[in-house]
């Protein structure tokens, strides 16, 4: 490995660039380089975040919130969805060589179709808002989970099958307590795959199934009026947020179940 | 894992089981189990594809559309991704002054950037062009940074104790050592690239375009038309993946036995 | 210990530090040792006793903290084609056949296309590794892979030769095949050779003269000659109390650093 020793000062060298972006933003803002309606220094991007956060809504709540929690919300749902589905499905064709072989080729070629590309059928089929929002990420993300389940079921070696039948194991208990344990690193790397995927699809189905939450139509709405300063607070608050949900909340569930069983895995795609 | 049926290796086992559920599909149709104007049947999308593409050649010029703003994007992203990837993966001071912006960057949906490149930029190409760049960049820097630490610090000695100097140790064991990476990100690259393709196209293109075409389809309810858009993004991309990736793939990584499988 | 100064490379005063603080890691201290021309040189010691990075020092890879070291007379410039290093770990190069390995020292100190290709067959010969000149490493077993590393490193005729644990690796019967290989490739073309290893029969077998190594920090205990012809046998008495000296010094610095493993 070309090793870099961690030293503390360094830590702090991305706050070059960082202030670099600051420096030449708030310049091209000022000294009109771009349209200055096209442009908002990070300050005004600062106050419009504030400004969102105690705007509040009929209901009495903050307008900023309500958009982020109608997005994870919703990827809340879909993922619940698509793991469920995912994973069973994922097990059966991981399990029975013949539903594999039979399947894989259909799952190949429908994967790698964006979420989005699914959104104005179902938009035809079942209307504008949740349901398609929901419906369509559901969809994306269940995608990677079935495909890295499905592997990870299939890698498990015949004879760790063979001993938990020789000593007993019926097929329900070979279910739980074989196959699952064993391809949970596939699993959980599917899982996270999903996730990703279920929250792109969620944002960017919001912008055109035009509903009246959330970040994405946050973001899209903006345009409409040409307040960049929000799209811009949306770009960043998007960033954070999922930063944030990945590597606490994603890490944490990894330390107490994975790395605990000194099983990490990069499998899958 | 043994399998009983011979028949399910190989190209013909790829395609026999789609055929099988195309037929099934065109029988749940016909029979009327699902009424054709919610689920079109696959031979009335094939008549659709034909009156799409004579006497007007629509259909190609939404796939040639795409496909070049595809290309452009893409290849952009990828000689920009793997440039800054090498400079932060030799560089320790880059790496700690760019990283934190690669990390943070690369969860973002691509479609966010698309509203602001609308404001700034416009309807258009270069939005979607643009679009399509961010999608792809960002993984191609993560990997191909990867891959470059990850290069055994014992490959590199051996290569300088054998006479080469720092260029050539780069050019002949640095970059092929990271292969691995690079072209993961080469794949990465691509998933995002189309995910910001179709995404972008729905959000700025004005005329042309598979996303578009999708997108138009349904403010005149031609159902079919938007399956058709959908069979060609699933079967373009399979085909770039095939064409583009496991071609380089096969000349390199396979040949020297460093794939990870 | 020999007092010649005029020795090929000589170390003295030897000393390597990694880290500060509480991660602060003592590898050399004081080493004092000397190889003459086209001598065969063995280092046994315990496991994280700092042969490995002894060797280092003298390949280049690394800096001392304090002390010199010497190579001819002059301090060691960095890596170079002077001195070829066989490390315990493949380090064929996967995207290039067995034929381009052993090529790329030639190729990268620019010789001459004709000229590489000839040296390049008369060490496939060499090795036994004929039929296999367009293989890929990936294809090789562990024993052929050293022997490709064997041949790559004697390509471009270093004058030294830096083995750190090069069978080590590798199965017991693969591993005598191998020393056998050595000694008889070093009588055709003899180098100066420091040959780090684990396996004091390995030692006795190949080495002039072998030299103990105390545990961590690493320092020079013992320099045993050996004045045995060659080939040797290791059935031999004479061999055999060889090795039995030998095994008595190391025991006792083994049984130092596993208590310092445990603190």
């Amino acid at each position: 490995m070309i090793h870099f020793r961690e030293i503390d000062g360094s830590d702090f060298l991305f706050l070059i660039p960082f202030a670099v972006i600051i420096v030449l933003w708030t310049l091209v803002s000022k000294f009109g380089i771009i349209n200055p309606v096209l442009i908002s220094n990070p300050f005004q991007v600062a106050e419009t975040i504030w400004n969102l956060l105690i705007k509040q809504t009929a209901d009495g709540h903050s307008v900023l919130l309500t958009h982020i929690g109608q997005s994870y919300f919703r990827l809340f749902i879909s993922f619940i969805i698509a793991a469920l589905i995912g994973v069973g499905f994922g097990i059966l064709l991981g399990a029975r060589e013949k539903w594999y072989l039979f399947f894989n080729p259909v799952l190949t070629i429908l994967m790698p179709i964006p979420g989005i590309a699914w959104a104005p059928i179902f938009m035809l089929w079942i209307g504008f808002g949740d349901p398609t929002i929901i419906t369509v990420a559901a969809l994306a993300a269940f995608f990677p989970i079935v495909y890295n389940t499905a592997a990870g079921v299939r890698h498990m070696e015949k004879e760790l099958i063979w001993a938990a039948r020789s000593m007993g194991a019926k097929n329900s208990t070979l279910f739980l307590r074989v196959y699952i344990p064993h391809a949970a690193a596939y699993i959980f790397t599917g899982l996270r795959l999903g996730l990703a995927r279920g929250w792109r699809t969620v944002i960017a189905v919001e912008m055109i199934a035009a509903s009246l939450w959330g970040l994405g139509f946050m973001i899209f709405d903006a345009r409409e009026y040409l307040l960049p300063s929000v799209i811009y607070a949306g770009i960043i608050i998007l960033a954070v947020s999922y930063y944030l949900l990945d590597s606490v909340l994603i890490r944490w569930i990894e330390s107490r179940t994975i790395d605990r069983w000194g099983m990490r895995e990069t499998g899958g795609l | 894992m043994p399998v009983d049926s011979e028949i399910f290796k190989g190209p013909a086992g790829f395609i026999i089981p789609i055929v099988i559920l195309v037929f099934i599909w065109e029988l749940v149709v016909d029979i009327g189990l699902i009424s054709s104007s919610l689920l079109p049947a696959p031979s009335t999308l094939l008549i659709r594809a034909t009156q799409l593409s004579y006497p007007e050649p629509i259909l190609i010029h939404h796939i040639l559309e795409s496909l070049y703003r595809f290309a452009v994007g893409y290849i952009l992203a990828v000689i920009a991704g793997i440039g800054i990837g090498v400079l932060m993966g030799m560089s320790r001071i880059w790496y700690k002054m760019l990283n934190p912006f690669v990390s943070l960057f690369i969860s973002l949906p691509t479609i966010a950037w698309v509203p602001l490149l609308l404001v700034i930029v416009g309807l258009g190409d270069a939005t979607i062009i643009i679009a399509i760049f961010l999608g792809a960049f960002f993984p191609m820097v993560y990997n191909t940074t990867t891959g470059i630490q990850g290069v055994p610090q014992q490959l590199i000695w051996a290569s300088r104790s054998m006479g080469a100097g720092r260029g050539a140790t780069f050019l002949h064991v640095v970059i092929p050592g990271s292969m691995v990476s690079i072209l993961t990100g080469m794949k990465l690259g691509v998933g995002n690239a189309w995910r910001a393709l179709v995404g972008a196209e729905m959000l700025a293109a004005t005329m042309w375009g598979l996303g578009f075409m999708i997108y138009a389809a349904r403010a005149f309810y031609d159902i079919r038309a938007m399956f058709i858009g959908l069979v060609l993004i699933g079967l373009l991309s399979y085909l770039v993946d095939m064409a583009l990736i496991q071609t380089i793939e096969n000349k390199t990584i396979r040949k020297w036995g460093m794939v990870r499988e | 210990m020999s007092n010649f100064r005029q020795e090929q490379i000589v170390a003295e005063s030897l000393s390597k530090i990694y880290g500060n603080g509480t991660t602060r890691v003592v590898a050399l201290n004081d080493l004092n040792l000397y190889v003459g021309e086209k001598e065969f040189v063995a280092i046994v010691g315990p496991s994280g006793c700092g042969k490995s990075t002894f060797l280092h020092l003298v390949a280049g890879f690394e800096t001392q903290t304090e002390g010199s070291i010497l190579l001819n007379g002059n301090p060691i410039p960095g890596p170079g084609p002077d001195r070829g290093y066989v490390f315990q770990h493949s380090t064929l190069f996967p995207w290039r056949t067995v034929k381009k390995n052993i090529l790329f020292g030639l190729e990268m100190q620019g010789c001459d296309r004709n000229l590489a290709e000839k040296i390049s067959q008369k060490y496939i010969k060499m090795v036994g590794l004929e039929g296999f000149e367009d293989a890929y490493p990936h294809t090789l077993s562990g024993g052929m892979k050293q022997r490709a590393e064997i041949a790559r490193v004697l390509a471009y005729d270093p004058q030294v030769l830096l083995l750190d644990e090069p069978f080590g690796a590798l199965d017991a019967q693969t591993r005598k095949v191998m020393q056998m290989e050595l000694e008889r490739i070093w009588e055709q073309d003899k180098k100066t050779v420091i040959l780090v290893t684990h396996s004091v029969i390995e030692a006795v077998y190949l080495a002039d003269h072998v030299y103990v190594m105390t545990a961590r920090p690493g320092t020079i205990k013992e320099d045993i000659r050996i004045d045995l012809p060659r080939p040797r046998n290791y059935m031999d008495p004479g061999f055999l109390e060889y090795r039995r000296r030998i095994l008595e010094q190391l025991e006792e610095e083994v049984t130092k650093s596993m208590m310092i493993a445990r603190g």
